[in-house]
């Protein structure tokens, strides 16, 4: 809780600084093993560390989920080797793009999706921008198109795994205290 | 589950004897539901557009570095091998689909593009320099519609 008469801080109180952190620590965790995963192609990933900034912005907000996702992405992108690269471009991009979409389906349409609707939007979100970028940078070709649907299916399986895994976490978070920002003391 | 058919409130302990599979449905809301079929019906119906919008190609074109190496039409069946720098690239020409059968570059991504029928498609060795591309009748028309 705020007290009054000071200065509000920009993430509230220091529970909610720690528990962004945690989430923040576990979204890198998770990034980082996710690349020692088999991939098919090179420079795709599952996204499961997508999960945290789900999370955040479904217990927190928006602006927390911002903190989180670009947490993640920096600090991930460093440890495992790839700051600056392009594949941190797609990266950042892709974040960017795809927290700000759930930010927005969050906030509007929060009655009509639940955390597995916002994730598949923010997985969506997340492979167009990063189609977009691919064709912007490299292959200025029309036949990247041909991809649509794949990357569409792909989205529908990462978003609900994604959004069911946060839905899971958000239930257990709840379960030991630790959910759903400032309005629980 | 006796508890929770009585009350609306249930407790972590009845919560947690419900299936796996009941709880990550009861996650989904109607939109969630309504999303995911919309996408899949979307993703079904670009795969059925973009399939009749490109056209089967007639000929492809190989390249290597910025040398047309040949042109030779996918209607006649026939192994092609390929001088690049790093050697000899096996590509096949077979049942109107080119592909690279065997490649000396060390990730093989080339192999693993797999066979290429529709015009305007392409198959790149990038390490060894081979283009491979796909071209048919409609190309011209294509290719002023995606510039």
């Amino acid at each position: 809780m705020r007290s009054p008469g000071k200065e509000p801080a920009l993430f509230g109180s220091s529970r909610t600084i720690s528990r962004l952190s945690l989430l923040a620590a576990v979204g890198i965790a998770l990034y980082v093993v996710e690349g020692y995963l088999p991939r098919p192609v090179p420079w795709t990933r599952l996204g499961f560390s997508n999960v945290v900034v789900l999370v955040a912005l479904v217990a927190f907000g928006f602006r927390e989920a911002l903190a989180v996702g670009l947490l993640r992405i920096v600090l991930g992108s460093m440890l495992s080797g790839s700051l600056f690269s392009p594949a941190f471009l797609f990266s950042l991009s892709g974040g960017l793009v795809s927290i700000s979409l759930m930010g927005v389906i969050h906030s509007q349409w929060k009655h009509l999706f639940g955390p597995v609707g916002i994730s598949v939007f923010g997985a969506l979100g997340h492979n167009v921008a990063q189609f977009a970028l691919a064709y912007l940078l490299y292959v200025r070709k029309f036949e990247l198109l041909l991809m649509t649907p794949f990357v569409i299916l792909v989205s529908i399986v990462m978003g609900s795994a994604v959004g069911a895994a946060g839905c899971l976490l958000l239930e257990g978070m709840g379960r030991i205290g630790i959910g759903f920002g400032e309005q629980e003391v | 589950l006796t508890g929770s058919a009585e009350g609306s409130v249930t407790t972590d302990r009845e919560q947690r004897r419900v299936g796996w599979g009941r709880r990550l449905f009861r996650l989904l809301t109607p939109g969630d539901v309504a999303l995911i079929a919309a996408l899949f019906v979307v993703s079904a119906a670009s795969m059925v557009l973009l399939r009749s919008v490109l056209t089967k190609g007639t000929h492809c074109r190989i390249v290597v570095g910025d040398e047309e190496v040949g042109r030779y039409p996918l209607s006649h069946d026939r192994i092609i091998e390929v001088a690049g720098p790093l050697g000899m690239t096996t590509v096949v020409i077979m049942d109107g689909s080119v592909r690279v059968e065997d490649s000396p570059c060390p990730h093989r991504l080339c192999v693993r593009m797999g066979e290429k029928r529709l015009a305007g498609e392409t198959v790149a060795c990038i390490p060894n320099r081979i283009l491979i591309s796909v071209s048919g009748g409609e190309e011209a028309a294509f290719d002023a519609f995606a510039r």
